[in-house]
Parts: C-alpha cells; structure tokens; sequence
C-alpha cells in the first residue's frame, strides 16, 4: 500500500523562497482550494516525483506547471517573481519510508535526476540520511534496477512487471505508467475516457495489460503463453521460408521440379516427403532416379573402347535421321505449347480484372448493409425499406418502380458476390498452377531441343570426317555425360542438407502444435470470471449510488477483450453517456477495480487520486457518494476539488464524511516563506 | 390440346443488383460528402454528381483528387451523371436527412447526427474516407463551373 506521508514544493525566485509544506494522512484527504490556488501544482508535483508526469502529457520539466518553471504570479496574476530554481521532496511510505527529491528548474541538477533518500527526511529529526541518485526517462530508466528510478519505485512497490509484447513484435517489460492510469485520474484527459491518459507505447490491448496486471488474472499466464507460441510459429514460419527459399534456388539452377514443398511449416513424414524431380519432354522422374540412370551410362559408354567412324557410319546414319524427325516433333510440341500459354495468359488477366471488380461491388454492398442497419437505429425511413414520402414499401433499389427485375435482397446479394469471389478465386489459382506447368514443360523443350541439336551436328561432324578416325560425337557424349552426374550429384548432396534441415524443422513445427493444442480455449480461469463478475457488481451497484442515469444498468458490461466498462454489448459507454454521467462512470469503475484487487489479493497500490471529480457540473450528492464510499477504504485517497468555490456546497458535499482537510493558508497554496536574511 | 388446362404462374428470381443502385448506399455516400467536401454542409447537385461518379471506382475518386491537387487545373474530361442519384436525393429529403435550398442540397441537423456517426465508425468507407479528407472542401463550386465552361468550349 503505497502512503503519501509529506510533500514539499521549494521555489527560489529573485524575490526569494516560495513553497509549500503539506502532510497527508491515512485514508480520505482533501485538498480544497479555488481555482487556480495551485491545486494542480500539487497534483502533478505528486505525479512528478513517482516519474509519472507521462500522465499529464509530457516528459520531465515540460509538463509542469509555470509557476514551477518560470514565474510566480500574485493574486491579480500579475508577475511576481522570476524562479531560479524549483525542487520538490515527497516522503513515501510502503512498508518501508523514502524521501524523493527532483528539480524542475536548475542550472546544476536535470530534471532527470531523481535524488532517493533512505528515511523520512521530511518528517523524521535524521536529516542526514544516505541518499543514491537516480534517474527517469533514460533509456534502462525502467528495466536498470541499480540506476533506473522507475525500477527502483517498481520494487519498493513490490511489483513484478511482466514481459510483454509491444506492436513490433518485441518483448519488453509492461511499464509502470501503463498502470497508474487505473489509480490516479487527472483533470483535463483523465475524465475523457477509462484508463485514458496511458501514453502512447505501441503496446497491444494496453488497458486491459493495465487491469490484468491489477487484479492478478490467470489470463495474463494464459495470454503470455499464447504469445509465445506465436512467436515460436513466427521465427520458425521464417526460417522455414528461408529453407524454402534456397531449396528454390537449387531447383532453379538445375531446371529440377521441386514436389510436396510448402510455402509455410507443415509436418513432414515418408508419406508426405520433399523431393526433387528432373523432366525431359517424355519423361519425368525423380532426381535419385535420373542420377542412376546417367550412372548406368557413364559406366557402359567407358567400359567400351571408342570406334572408328568407319565401323559405325551405316548406324550413325540411321540415327540421324531418327533425331531429325524428333527434333522437327519438339519444335512443333514446343510452338503449340506457347500458344496455349499465351492463351492461358490473356484469360488470367480477364480474371483479375473480374475478380477486382467483384471485390468493389462486395465491399460498396457491404457498406450499403452497414448503412441500412445504422439508419434503422436513427429511423431513416429508407433504412428500414420504407417510402418517407408515403409510407409504402420500397424495394431497396433505386430503378424505377416499372423496371420489372426482382432485386436480391442486400444479405443474398452479398452471399451471390462472395461466392463469385470464391469462384473467381479458385479459377484464378488454377490458371496460375496452368501456367506454371505451360513454363515449366517449355523450359524442358527449350533444353531437349538445344541438346538435340547439338548432337545432330556432332553426327553430320563425323559423317563427313575420315573413315579412320575416332568418334567425336561418343568423345563429347562421354565428356557430357561425365559432367552432368557430377553436377547433379552436387545439385542432390545440396538438396539433401537442406531437406534434413526441413525435417528437423518440421519436428519442431509438430511441437508447437501439440503444445498449442493444450492451450485452453477460454483466455480466462474460473477464478478470472470470478473476479470479473466482483468488478462488475461493485461496477453496477457504485453506479447506482452515484446516481448514474444515462443508459439503463442492464446494458453495462465489463468487455472480455479490453476489460473495461462498454454499453449494448461493444459500444463506448462515452457515446451515450452525459459528461457528468462519464465522470460516475470512471469513479465507480476506479473504485471498483480497487475493492476487487483488495478483495482478492491484487496489485492494487492502495493510492487513489482524484483531481476535480465532478467538474463544474456534477451534483453534490454524487460528489458526497464518492467521498463516503472513499472514507471507507484502507487506502490513502486524495481528492482535489474546488467545490464550485462556495462554502455551502462544501459543506453538504461533506456532510457525514470524515476526512483529512488540506487548505490554503491564503489564496493560494504556494506562498512566499519567511525569508532567508529576516 | 384439350387436356392441357389450367393457368401456369411465373415467379421471377431476385437478380444481383449493382451496388450503387442501393439506396442507403447512396445516401450514405452524399451525406459524407456533403461533411467533408462542402462548405457550410451545402453542396450543388453538379458537385453530387460528380462524387457520385467518384465512389463508383477508387480510380475515379483518385482523379478527383489529382483535379483537385492540381488547384482545379487539369480538366477531368468526364464524369457520368445518371438518374439514380436524384432519386437517392430525394429519398433523403424525404427522410429529413437533407434540405433543398436555393439550388443546393444541404444537410439538416438529423443528417448532420447520422454524418457524425458515419465519420466516427471505424468499418464503414474506410476505403473513401481517407481519400475524401485530402480532397477536402474543394474543387469550390466556382471551380465546378468552369470545369462545365470548359466542357461547353471544347
């Protein structure tokens, strides 16, 4: 439970010491004072000493009042006195008792620095206490538990901050100002909205990290867990994409057709294996396969000696004339095969552009449905398929009344474009995968035919050199067939380091599966809807006192994905709520997350901090409700309020409440202090 | 011939209808312009129009923002304009969505409610919103007209 036991404000200015002194008592304390007193002086000096004036809008000195910075008006707010230097100490207490110490304005201190004194230096007679500077706002200010100031505060408080992850995919710890939102509500944004004054951290569901964390929910573990088997799936999904990716390379290189490979982590078994496949025009067959036939070869052409021409012309010719015609039959498979790809090529774009517009009229379709239920809650005539001129049936169309087509009703004719979606989709897809295989059997023509070729030419070659030579043609066979196994063997021995990789993956994959798979459903414990349904009571039964009046209670509800209050089952209870009906809102639900942390052993500071609940126009009886409900609270509550500036309403407003009153001594709370040389 | 008696009844089947021959859509739609792109929330029925062909196509709408950004110099050669709109008008006329006065159309304190809660919702023309507030309240009537002008020249 964290105590506020003294605040001191000490201003040097050239017109000497201004400042504050103020002691705060256990349970309810008031500070009263009118407007512009110096009020919220006090409130952010509390917040600037915690490290939390984020709160309030800005970092370091920049979010502090000018009084505290620059000058010191009197009561006419003229100039009174310029500030040299301003500091303020505040004694905490938390089991233990510290002293902080922060400068605003100094030409000697930042205003990072943060000076923690180990004792009461305010309040105790030791005034010379040991003391370890420290910083905020640095970079390691909230995770560096030796110099870091907010780590500091975050294990005086005996807090654990959990790891979360920010929208970056990081992991980093959840910050403290990501929580004292739900303790302290301040006076410009903090009536605006629950938890509203949270600064801007990138963090993903940033209120309900507040409030799990708060009350201690199981779903925090549970949520954690799941995040981590996300990121698992993640970093493997990339490194498996990087695997894919050079298994591609490879098949690229060696014009080989990679099968039963898939673009994102899947398990892998002998029935479902990657393997490699090498194509010629007639024949495809796995690459293991090829490299034993190229084998086989290579051996029989090198057991056998080299003939002479003259032995093998007659052959030869016959040959010759065999290759010929199947080279005529490549070319005219190949001129046919680029027809029907170029034909395939042209449909797929007639597709695309189809399938876009499909995706426009589905959306303005969409829209249209959206419209027409948003109207119905308006009481658009239209809306509801009703003429506003005179009353009769409109059939949800704008074509004249003697068109004779029936339209589709808005719910079937966007059933009728989604499926056509469908359609279209799949239609493209197998297009693509036509395509692809079109590419993929020209690029084996474009190779046959070339080797042909060649080979043809070896042939006339020899044909027409002297009887008594050697070959040429089975020397450069020989020699080709030489390189080409060992080049695909390099091509297999690559691929199969990679493919072991692949398995080795996919086992991990199967893990995470199956650890996923144990996960609960529900992100929350029997013991988290517990909690949740105290929260809501107390929620809806605070409302009730506070005299809550703009939606019917019924309609309340505590969200299950941010936790926080929402109306009609999703919608901001701000969109239907008067101003002073929000500010009851935020009261009950302020106090309610404290009872249901105390009841069940949150995180709950024990600190409540109100500055000006009620504004300008919340009824005292409400104000009163708050206060009573306050008085009954273990924890220190301070309430910041003008009370209109009128003494009756002060003294209705506190009738039968027992409180600690703080008050200016004059007008305002910072005044000049007896001088140093009187 | 005498055996075939009786009357045979004919239900025609609801055909797809194009979606901007909705209603609600086109209401919609024109209660955002007349928010965002027009001044005092009046608008001519020129203007309208040429949203109206604007939400058609995203394309579309991207050449009203290169008219406008280029300060209502480059000339759009054409936009359609087509009677559905007029009946989308006065739909919401009827509706006390919108007020015809002196020639323009703007919007009553009830459209002005429903604008509101269009422009707050964070599903609905989330495609268009983004483009309609950088086009802003322009192209001016004025610029409107010399863009008719030029038509009548050319």
């Amino acid at each position: 439970m964290l105590k506020i036991r003294n605040l001191k404000i000490l201003i040097n200015t050239n017109n000497g010491l201004y400042g504050v002194d103020i002691e705060f008592k256990s349970g309810l304390n008031i500070i009263r004072g009118n407007n512009s007193s110096g009020k919220s002086t006090i409130f952010q000096s509390i917040l600037y000493c915690l490290g939390m004036e984020e709160l309030i809008g800005g970092r370091n000195e920049k979010a502090m009042q000018s009084v505290l910075k620059d000058e010191v008006l009197n009561d006419d707010k003229k100039k009174e006195a310029i500030v040299l230097e301003s500091s303020i100490l505040m004694e905490i207490e938390n089991k233990e008792i510290i002293t902080i110490e922060r400068f605003i304005k100094s030409d000697s201190k930042s205003s990072k620095l943060v000076k923690v004194y180990n004792g009461a230096l305010l309040s105790g007679d030791n005034k010379e206490l040991q003391s370890t500077e420290m910083y905020v706002h640095d970079a390691g200010s909230a995770t560096d538990s030796d110099f870091g100031y907010l780590a500091y505060l975050e294990s005086f408080l005996g807090f654990k901050l959990p790891i979360v992850q920010y929208n970056d995919n990081s992991m980093r710890k959840l910050y403290m100002q990501n929580i004292f939102p739900a303790f302290v509500i301040e006076q410009k944004a903090g009536w605006s909205e629950f938890l509203s004054t949270i600064p801007y951290y990138n963090l993903r569901d940033k209120e309900r990290r507040a409030i799990e964390f708060i009350l201690n929910l199981d779903s925090w573990n549970i949520e954690e867990k799941k995040q981590e088997i996300r990121k698992q799936k993640q970093d493997l999904t990339e490194e498996w994409v990087k695997i894919v990716s050079q298994i591609n390379e490879i098949s690229r290189r060696s014009s080989t057709e990679v099968n039963g490979l898939t673009e994102t982590p899947s398990i892998l078994n002998e029935l479902n294996a990657v393997f490699l496949t090498y194509s010629n025009p007639d024949k495809t067959s796995r690459l293991s396969e090829y490299i034993e036939k190229v084998t086989t070869e290579v051996k029989q052409i090198e057991e056998s000696e080299i003939p002479r021409i003259a032995e093998i012309s007659h052959q030869k010719e016959a040959e010759l004339s065999e290759l010929n015609t199947l080279y005529r039959r490549y070319n005219v498979q190949y001129d046919f095969l680029n027809t029907q790809k170029g034909a395939s090529e042209s449909n797929l774009e007639v597709i695309q552009h189809r399938l876009q517009q499909i995706k426009e009229e589905l959306y303005q379709n969409k829209q249209h449905f959206k419209l027409k239920t948003l109207g119905a809650t308006k009481k658009v005539k239209t809306a509801i398929d009703e003429c506003p001129a005179c009353g009769q049936y409109l059939n949800d169309v704008l074509l004249s009344e003697n068109a004779t087509i029936v339209p589709m009703n808005i719910e079937d004719n966007i059933l009728y474009l989604t499926s056509q979606q469908t359609m279209a989709e799949t239609y493209l897809q197998n297009h693509k995968r036509d395509i692809d295989g079109f590419l993929k059997r020209l690029i084996a023509y474009e190779q046959a035919i070339g080797e042909l070729r060649e080979k043809i030419r070896a042939i006339k070659r020899d044909l027409v050199s002297d009887d008594r030579m050697p070959s040429i043609e089975l020397i450069e066979q020989r020699i080709k067939l030489r390189n080409r196994l060992a080049f695909y063997n390099g091509i297999n021995s690559e691929f199969i380091e990679l493919n072991d990789l692949l398995k080795i993956k996919s086992e991990a994959w199967s893990k995470i599966l199956t650890a996923e798979s144990k996960l609960p459903k529900e992100s929350f414990s029997p013991n988290d809807f517990r909690k949740l349904k105290y929260l809501k009571d107390n929620f809806i039964r605070l409302l009730k006192n506070f005299d809550y009046g703009s939606k019917s209670l019924d309609d309340l509800d505590i969200t299950k994905d941010k936790l926080i209050p929402v109306a009609n089952g999703g919608y901001s209870i701000r969109f239907d709520s008067s101003a002073s009906d929000l500010m009851r809102a935020i009261f009950s639900f302020t106090c309610s997350l404290y009872l249901t942390s105390n009841k069940y052993d949150g995180n709950h500071i024990g600190f409540i901090m109100f500055d000006e609940p009620g504004g300008q126009e919340t009824a005292i009886t409400t104000l009163r409700e708050l206060l009573k409900e306050l008085q009954t609270y273990n924890a220190q509550s301070l309430v910041f309020a003008s009370f209109k500036q009128s003494d009756p309403d002060f003294k209705s407003s506190t009738e039968g409440v027992r409180f600690h009153l703080i008050e200016a001594a004059g007008k305002k709370f910072i005044r000049r202090q007896i001088s140093k040389n009187s | 011939m005498d055996d075939i008696k009786g009357t045979a009844t004919f239900i025609s089947k609801p055909s797809p209808i194009f979606p901007s021959y909705r209603p609600m859509l086109r209401i919609g739609q024109n209660i955002l312009v007349l928010k965002l792109n027009s001044h005092a929330n009046k608008a001519s029925l020129l203007k309208l129009h040429l949203f109206s062909w604007g939400f058609k196509e995203l394309i579309n709408l991207d050449a009203i923002q290169s008219f406008v950004l280029s300060n209502s110099q480059e000339r759009i050669r054409f936009f359609g304009i087509e009677p559905t709109l007029n009946r989308a008008l006065s739909l919401a006329v009827y509706d006390g969505l919108m007020d015809f006065k002196s020639g323009m159309y703007v919007l009553t304190k009830r459209g002005q409610i429903l604008a509101e809660r269009i422009l707050n919702d964070n599903d609905l023309f989330t495609a268009e919103k983004p483009v309609l507030k950088r086009i802003g309240k322009n192209p001016t009537e004025g610029s409107l007209t010399q863009l008719q002008k030029f038509w009548k020249n050319a």
